[in-house]
């Protein structure tokens, strides 16, 4: 990987990280998730999320209260269901507006180089 | 199956109780999922889907939300800045102690001297850094802000210019000699100044003085710290410039009180030169006592002129 390379991985990285909560709480606002679901959901929108990094993310959440869970039973195997919280549809309304004014000033911004 | 268990129990091993099972029981069902989008439960993909997982550590860590590192960016300038006031205090210090234990216990010589010194200094820079290194961990893990630990930083706390008030280098250096050899002063005159006569050693300097050596040595242990903060701010500041002052002001009192109190030149050494003066008439003590006076005087007045200066150059120019 040259320097070049690299640099614009970090970069990357970096301004993904900070829209992975963002994408989590939209994903959950349209219905609940167990883990390995809400993964290959997040898949399947072309925004990959580790499972090393969603796992504790959304336990991080549920104690944050942006999240509830319940463990679902009724199917072969135990699967904990994640689903958003009062507070995180406030937070998820909150953030997205933020996002959308955020994009817009942004496409402002660089807009003789869109 | 054990590869499994044997990862979940690395991730939850460290993790209190109560997250403990319903982690593991978490980790596993996600295990679990990813091993049915595989296809099967063969070691091959079992191995795959831990290798996704990556290292438990990191994941544990992650989980626990815990800090990676030992000092972070918040607190990494700040600890350098720590590490190295301590250092240029600590190591004169303990070089300057080591140096007079040595000399007290042992007598003088450069080999044991060297040999100690650098075992010290080995000695003393590992604890620096471990003790400054633990306290900023704790800073770094409790939930002080930095403003709380340190204080808000403000444009005055910003360093003079190197140019303006800059202290050479050499300065410094003759600072640590000239230090060192007052606060070693009293433990070795009896060896090495004076004058062997008939197999006697005859100490140049009025043993009597010794009596005073812990406030001696005391004087020059605050030189020793006066220099290490000279090169550690590099440059004359207000703070560094009363300190130099208060170490100034120690040093006079104590040679006047020395000079009030004791003869500072051992009379025995006086009776030995006037014994081989050429010219019998010539009155060795007064010669002396001549040059010391003026000794005296020009050494107050160079303080003098020191503390003036340092704090003249530690004003905004």
């Amino acid at each position: 990987m040259t320097d070049m390379d690299e640099l614009f991985q970090n970069q990357m990285l970096e301004l993904r990280r900070g829209s992975i909560v963002l994408a989590i709480v939209s994903v959950l606002h349209q219905g609940d998730h167990y883990g390995y679901s809400l993964l290959k959901e997040l898949e399947g929108l072309a925004f990959p999320v580790e499972g090393n990094t969603l796992y504790p993310l959304l336990r991080r959440l549920e104690k944050q209260e942006v999240l509830e869970s319940t463990w679902d039973t009724s199917d072969t195997r135990p699967r904990k269901y994640y689903r958003l919280t009062p507070a995180g549809k406030i937070l998820y309304k909150r953030l997205l507006a933020e996002w959308l004014d955020m994009t817009k000033k942004m496409n402002h911004m660089i807009k003789e180089d869109i | 199956m054990k590869l499994i268990e044997r990862y979940v129990y690395a991730v939850t091993k460290h993790m209190p109780d109560d997250q403990r099972q319903e982690v593991a029981k978490e980790l596993r069902a996600n295990i679990e999922d990813m091993l049915e989008d595989k296809g099967s439960r063969s070691e091959k993909h079992i191995k795959q889907v831990l290798i996704e997982l990556g290292d438990p550590d990191v994941l544990a860590a992650t989980y626990r939300g815990s800090k990676q590192y030992v000092v972070g960016p918040e607190y990494y300038p700040v600890y350098v800045r720590t590490l190295r006031l301590v250092a240029a205090i600590g190591l004169p210090l303990a070089f300057a102690l080591n140096a007079i234990a040595r000399v007290v216990q042992d007598g003088f010589s450069v080999g044991a001297l060297i040999g100690t010194s650098v075992a010290t200094l080995i000695t003393v820079t590992a604890h620096i850094v471990f003790w400054t290194t633990l306290v900023f961990v704790i800073i770094e893990r409790t939930k002080t802000s930095r403003q709380q630990a340190f204080g808000e930083w403000t444009p005055d706390s910003l360093p003079e210019l190197l140019a303006k008030q800059h202290i050479p280098t050499s300065e410094v250096i003759t600072d640590f000699v000239g230090y060192g050899f007052i606060a070693l002063l009293p433990y070795i005159s009896g060896q090495f100044l004076g004058y062997k006569e008939n197999g006697a050693f005859v100490e140049t300097l009025n043993p009597a003085l010794w009596d005073w050596a812990p406030f001696i040595t005391a004087i020059g242990v605050l030189g020793l710290i006066k220099a290490g903060l000279k090169l550690y701010t590099k440059n004359w500041t207000m703070r560094l410039a009363s300190f130099n002052v208060l170490v100034n002001a120690a040093a006079i009192a104590g040679l006047l009180l020395l000079y009030a109190n004791t003869d500072i030149i051992n009379p025995d050494m006086v009776r030995v030169i006037q014994q081989h003066a050429t010219d019998s008439s010539i009155e060795i003590p007064q010669i002396i006592d001549w040059v010391f006076l003026i000794g005296i005087m020009s050494t107050v007045c160079t303080y003098i002129f020191d503390s003036v200066m340092s704090v003249l150059k530690s004003r905004n120019a």
